[in-house]
């Protein structure tokens, strides 16, 4: 998706190489210089306040008991890391975070791809309609997608039970509750990942696909051997994007079941807002975090090199 | 012969193609019809062992109570409010930092931009605890500061407008120049109004971002009247979990904005995503 501008003229350069030559043109070119200079200069010091700061204290509260409700903070080295890998209740909501994460990033790409390529068919009629009908889950606020499914799927008067004639309390059965989480983030996410796909689809080079037809290549061979590689950096993109924001997951399950019942829905997202929010615990908290945000770089590290890989088969 | 029988099968095909998709379209909705049908029936009778599936609309009374049991409309202007101001500012910023990275070359740029993208990757619940912990600090807990200033910078905000402004030829920012235009110049009356459907791809997704925020309104304010609709919805269903004809109301209401928001800017959205992906 980025490619290089190395080639192209740049009025910037231009700009400042003014400021050497005359001093006619002097005001104009600091100006210039001032607004670049102005940009990035604020652009660094928020970050430092904002990104560099906060990560580097959650590195630092990682290696403390730090409790901010009492003002402690003190070094205690490796015993928050310790602590947290002799749990076992770590371990069991790393597994279920990593299965939730995985399995709705796949639904959400299949579901995304399949409705994108329905839609881009020249066959359908009322496309736009269609389109902003199933972009409307995407459209709703989290907390509220996580209301309406606790009320869907309610054992009482749900209308999924009611549908099928069930008593079944999806979000209160330790095997339903995951499949049901996955089902709510799938159902609010997949219509972003369609419009992308659908974005994607449109770039596919129209004369690969009729060179395709030509050679008689069938609908299925054309969509394996040259829509899916042309469309491959966005699928990329998006299992990246979506993997390392379910990891992080945590809002509808404070919402819908704080973690249960028993820890069948505690993920770790979930487990840091518990340790951090309910216990004031912000040293083990954060030591949890740098777990994750290790996981998170490693997964981006890994899928970006595929990405670059898969690049460089297709040159 | 053979080619109108291939035009009406493809009638049929392109008729049963286009019955299937708004089918699925239809299941896709159908909790929102659900909740907003059901939203006009008394909490009795969504309980109640109704025949149908969809309650029949009788009343308007979980509307007209919503207001008096949680005072809706101050928590709906509260998130409107701030939810708008950080949009324009989170819109505006991104579009600078996206002009300054696509049109100006200085040492260490892609490094800076790459090192910019990789904070995307950095998990929230990481950078939440240190940031809480400053707001606390800096006394801005129980503001709308603590809502609107730590998350000024967009990455992905600077990512969009960095694709859509790489396409705007160079030349047009050179005659720009030519005529006298500073750069301050050109962002205001070139860059920002050609872009305009990354402005509005942007700025629905913020606004939702905002308006869908849960966690961090809930733990930085905690005057009850300064709250956020989401947390206030939340707070509301676990006191009253049991009116759910005024929670569907409330809920129904909740979603709305973002509704008529898209349905305003839809197509200039759809382009900006579009033109972000080019």
């Amino acid at each position: 998706m980025t490619r290089s501008d190395a080639s192209r003229p740049t009025p910037a350069r231009s700009g400042t190489q003014s400021h050497d030559v005359a001093s006619g043109l002097g005001a104009r070119a600091r100006r210039l210089f001032t607004f670049r200079r102005c940009a990035l200069t604020l652009l660094a010091a928020y970050c430092a306040v904002f990104f560099v700061y906060p990560i580097g204290r959650a590195f630092v509260g990682a290696l403390q008991h730090w409790n901010p409700a009492t003002g402690e903070a003190y070094w205690i080295g490796l015993a928050n890391f310790r602590r947290i890998f002799a749990d076992p209740l770590f371990w069991s909501s790393c597994g279920r975070t990593l299965v939730y994460a995985l399995g709705a990033t796949g639904l959400r790409l299949i579901i995304g791809l399949a409705l994108a390529l329905l839609l881009s068919s020249k066959l359908i009629h009322g496309r736009n309609a269609l389109r902003s009908l199933f972009f409307l889950p995407s459209l709703t606020p989290i907390v509220a997608v996580a209301l309406m499914w606790g009320w869907m799927f309610d054992p009482g008067f749900g209308l999924v039970d009611r549908l099928f004639g069930l008593t079944t309390g999806w979000l209160h059965d330790p095997v339903l509750a995951g499949p049901t989480f996955i089902g709510l983030t799938v159902w609010k996410d997949f219509g972003y990942a369609m419009l992308l796909y659908l974005a994607a689809l449109l770039n596919v080079p129209r004369d690969l696909v009729d060179a395709a037809h030509v050679d008689g290549a069938g609908a299925l061979q054309t969509f394996r051997y040259v829509t899916l590689p042309a469309i491959r950096p966005m699928t990329w993109y998006l299992a990246v994007v979506s993997l390392i924001g379910y990891l992080q997951m945590y809002v509808p399950i404070i919402v819908l079941t704080s973690g249960g019942p028993g820890d069948a829905t505690t993920t770790v997202g979930y487990l840091i807002y518990r340790q951090a929010y309910k216990l004031f615990d912000f040293g083990t908290a954060s030591a949890m975090g740098v777990v994750m945000l290790a996981v998170c770089a490693a997964i981006a590290a890994v899928l970006l090199r595929l990405t670059k890989r898969g690049e460089g088969e297709r040159r | 012969m053979t080619s109108r029988l291939r035009r009406s099968r493809r009638h049929i095909l392109s008729a049963f193609a286009t019955l299937v998709a708004f089918a699925l379209a239809i299941v896709t909705i159908i909790p929102f019809l659900w909740m907003f049908d059901s939203s006009f029936a008394p909490t009795s009778v969504i309980l109640g062992d109704a025949d149908s599936l969809f309650p029949r609309p009788t009343t308007r009374d979980n509307y007209a109570n919503i207001q008096s049991q949680f005072d809706f409309g101050r928590l709906f202007v509260n998130s409107f409010v701030v939810s708008s101001i950080r949009t324009v500012l989170i819109v505006y910023i991104s579009a600078l930092f996206g002009f300054v990275f696509a049109k100006f070359r200085f040492r260490g740029r892609d490094a800076v931009f790459v090192l910019l993208i990789a904070t995307m990757m950095v998990p929230w619940p990481v950078l939440m605890l240190p940031l809480s912990d400053m707001m606390i600090r800096f006394q801005w807990v129980d503001t709308y500061v603590a809502l609107i200033v730590p998350e000024l910078v967009s990455a992905a905000g600077i990512f969009l407008f960095r694709q859509a402004m790489r396409a705007v030829p160079d030349q047009l920012l050179d005659s720009a120049r030519i005529d006298g235009a500073g750069d301050a110049r050109i962002f205001h009356s070139i860059m920002l109004p050609m872009c305009r459907n990354t402005v509005c791809a942007l700025a629905i997704l913020t606004f939702l971002a905002s308006w869908d925020a849960y966690l961090w309104p809930y733990l930085m304010i905690t005057n009850p009247r300064k709250q956020m609709l989401a947390v206030g919805l939340q707070q509301f269903s676990n006191q009253h979990g049991t009116d759910y004809g005024g929670m569907f109301a409330a809920t129904s209401l909740a979603v709305l904005p973002m509704v008529v928001i898209y349905a305003l800017f839809q197509r200039r959205f759809i382009e900006g995503m579009y033109d972000s992906v080019n």
